[in-house]
């Protein structure tokens, strides 16, 4: 154990990874700062860096990196009312009536601190649940690894906010993409119009850089709102207020931080839900639950979502170290770049890349840490961020993603990719059918159908096996009451009403 | 479409609370989603299989046109039925002046069209020369003063060539000039 943490320690230490940290991590701060530029953005424009890093420093970036945006996103939300990242929008509301009665800057540290002490949980759950999950996942074979798949892909439909039926189109979107290319079984070429490039499959890089990065260009390019006046905000003697403010509600940064924990881990909640159900029990279990989201708007709600978001943060890791399985878009982001670097996510972690397992540990713990000292300075500079001009931003994250797609494999088949690819993004958006699913259906989807058709040809085609064997039964309960769930819920909640 | 159009339909449907509206915008996202269903269904019955009649690489393709076609049917009957089926929960914005469909659009194509230029240029014009044209022809259109675009343009470039090329090792497009 000691033996692990030290050589842990040495993979993070090295010097071009603590680089690569600091810059990912303002980087992050910097895009989750500007409006409607959402972490899983920075991720995808991302990716095409990491491409070329070894993979502990390129895991780091994209934590570091997302921990930091998450927090950000709070900047355009308390000052302009537009959250920068969608994990900002549940308390978006109270955080702008703060900066209205000049307390920004408390309402923005306030976030910090609950941000950095929540994330810093979702790490310690983190740590202590990913080796018992994964220890478990050992057992599995490939029926029960097709059943976990099942479970996330499940999952991302039912707990996609707005309609699940959008969610299941979103899903069969992305399973439809993977079967792009050689088939598992017998090699045969699907989809792929004759293009002898496209026997791989559609590459991951590019086309989440597409879905990601140019649908967010498209989306801002065609905004019918060019953003207002920015307000000026003052920090002076703000760091004290805000701790003061998180130390009175700090049973509300230690729920938000359960919530989060517990939220994020589930497949398909990220840590926007996860900030929503903080502040929905916040809402709900307040004595000043009728300040909120009025009048002059009220720190509390905001201590409780800002853990919560970061917390679901690191809990997310849990599944996706723990099975392979992401629990939201960006650790679905992360699996594929691992993949791409032959490094498979999973139980295998646990037992042999042992060193690499405590570096993302550590990392969690470091970027966290570090988001204190940086997240202060953004505060500061949070108007002068906000005036970056759109013209410019917009055009460099254009040229980033052709040059990032071109670098992947020096084609321009990957260009394609990424321009179709962000033509369906826009489209989905405006059709609000969520990305999310479709990201875990291009991921999850060779599992699905790898696992099953492994299963099948050891068996002989005897499907029994699927559903006799003790662990596939109990993912199979799992998978059936989070189908029933919704429903079974809405009934409940009618019935209560009367 | 048009937003115009979206707000049309039947004004009235009976004493619900709201008025029930034809949803265009699910009824268009759900007929695509039943439509490229049909269309992946006989290619995937198309596909060869492993043996002895066993489904091979055509299983999950079937599967997913199956329900694609499913899912997409809902939709445009909940959309048919007038249901609302979005919450809309997003807050106004702090706004400044809006900015007219037409010019939007052109926005938009200009982004797309943009990146086409590179997929069909860069191997003639080379890296630099593209990629400036690119950001030049974006930058302008979204409405940055031209000598600002054209320095940034330039500047993004040669940052973009020095990271990829000599950070990276990527070798990109000379071109012909290059």
């Amino acid at each position: 154990m000691a033996a692990d943490i030290q050589a842990g320690l040495e993979l993070v230490l090295d010097p071009t990874t603590l680089l690569v940290v600091v810059l990912a991590g303002i980087f992050g701060l910097f895009i989750g700062a500007l409006p409607g530029m959402t972490a899983t953005l920075a991720a995808a424009l991302l990716i095409p860096f990491t491409f070329f890093l070894d993979p502990v420093p390129a895991i780091a970036s994209i934590i570091t990196m997302s921990a930091m945006a998450i927090f950000a996103g709070d900047v355009p939300g308390a000052l302009l009312r537009i959250p920068g990242t969608p994990s900002s929008a549940a308390y978006t509301e109270d955080a702008f009536r703060m900066t209205q009665d000049g307390k920004g800057p408390v309402a923005l540290g306030v976030s910090l601190v609950a941000s950095v002490l929540g994330g810093l949980f979702g790490s310690v759950v983190l740590i202590f649940v990913a080796p018992v999950l994964g220890e478990f996942a050992l057992r599995f074979t490939s029926y029960e690894y097709f059943w976990v798949a099942v479970l996330g892909l499940t999952a991302a439909v039912i707990i996609s906010r707005g309609s699940q039926i959008k969610g299941g189109i979103a899903l069969m979107l992305g399973l439809l993409i993977s079967t792009i290319g050689l088939d598992v079984s017998i090699g045969y070429p699907r989809f792929t119009f004759g293009e002898s490039e496209l026997y791989r499959g559609v590459d991951f890089i590019p086309a989440m850089i597409g879905l990601f990065g140019v649908s967010e260009v498209l989306r801002n390019a065609t905004s019918p709102i060019h953003l207002g006046p920015v307000p000026k905000v003052s920090s002076r003697g703000s760091i004290r207020e805000s701790l003061r403010t998180v130390w009175r509600y700090k049973h509300r940064v230690g729920s938000g931080s359960v919530i989060g924990g517990a939220v994020g881990s589930l497949p398909g909640a990220g840590a926007d839900i996860a900030a929503w159900v903080s502040y929905a029990v916040t809402k709900n279990t307040s004595r000043n639950a009728h300040l909120f989201g009025r009048g002059k708007g009220h720190p509390e709600p905001i201590a409780g979502a800002a853990a919560a978001n970061n917390a679901g943060l690191g809990s997310a890791f849990i599944p996706t170290l723990a099975f392979g399985i992401p629990g939201d878009t960006i650790t679905a982001i992360l699996i594929g770049v691992l993949l791409v670097k032959g490094v498979t996510p999973g139980p295998q972690l646990f037992t042999m890349n042992t060193d690499m397992l405590y570096a993302i540990y550590i990392v969690f713990i470091v970027a966290n840490l570090l988001l204190l000292p940086l997240g202060f300075l953004l505060i500061r500079a949070s108007s002068l961020v906000l005036q970056v001009p759109r013209a410019t931003l917009l055009a460099i994250i254009v040229a980033i993603s052709i040059v990032g797609s071109f670098a992947i494999n020096n084609g321009y088949l990957e260009i394609t990719i990424m321009l179709l690819m962000g033509v369906l993004g826009f489209l989905l958006e405006r059709a609000k059918i969520p990305l999310a699913p479709v990201v875990l259906g291009i991921v999850l989807g060779p599992i699905v159908e790898r696992n099953f058709i492994q299963s099948v040809i050891k068996t002989n085609w005897d499907l029994g096996q699927f559903f006799t064997r003790p662990i596939s039964a109990g993912l199979i309960v799992l998978t059936a009451i989070l189908l029933f769930a919704p429903p079974v819920i809405a009934t409940l909640k009618r019935r209560m009403r009367d | 479409m048009t937003p115009e159009a979206s707000s049309t339909g039947t004004p009235d449907a009976g004493p619900s609370r709201s008025p029930r509206r034809v949803n265009r915008t699910d009824l268009i996202a759900g007929a695509a989603s039943a439509v490229l269903g049909v269309a992946v269904l006989p290619a995937a019955v198309g596909m060869p299989r492993i043996a002895q009649g066993m489904p091979g690489p055509g299983l999950f393709p079937g599967i997913i046109g199956v329900f694609l076609v499913l899912f997409g049917l809902v939709l445009v009957v909940g959309a048919l039925r007038g249901r609302r089926v979005d919450v809309e929960e997003e807050a106004p914005a702090v706004a400044g002046p809006t900015v007219s469909t037409g010019r939007r659009w052109l926005n938009g194509g200009v982004v797309l069209a943009g990146i086409a230029f590179y997929i069909v240029a860069a191997e003639t014009l080379g890296f630099l020369v593209t990629i400036t044209l690119v950001v030049l022809a974006v930058m302008i259109t979204l409405g940055a003063r031209w000598w600002v675009a054209l320095i940034t343009a330039v500047a993004v470039a040669f940052a973009l060539l020095l990271v990829f090329e000599e950070g990276l090792l990527v070798q990109l497009p000379d071109g012909l000039v290059g």
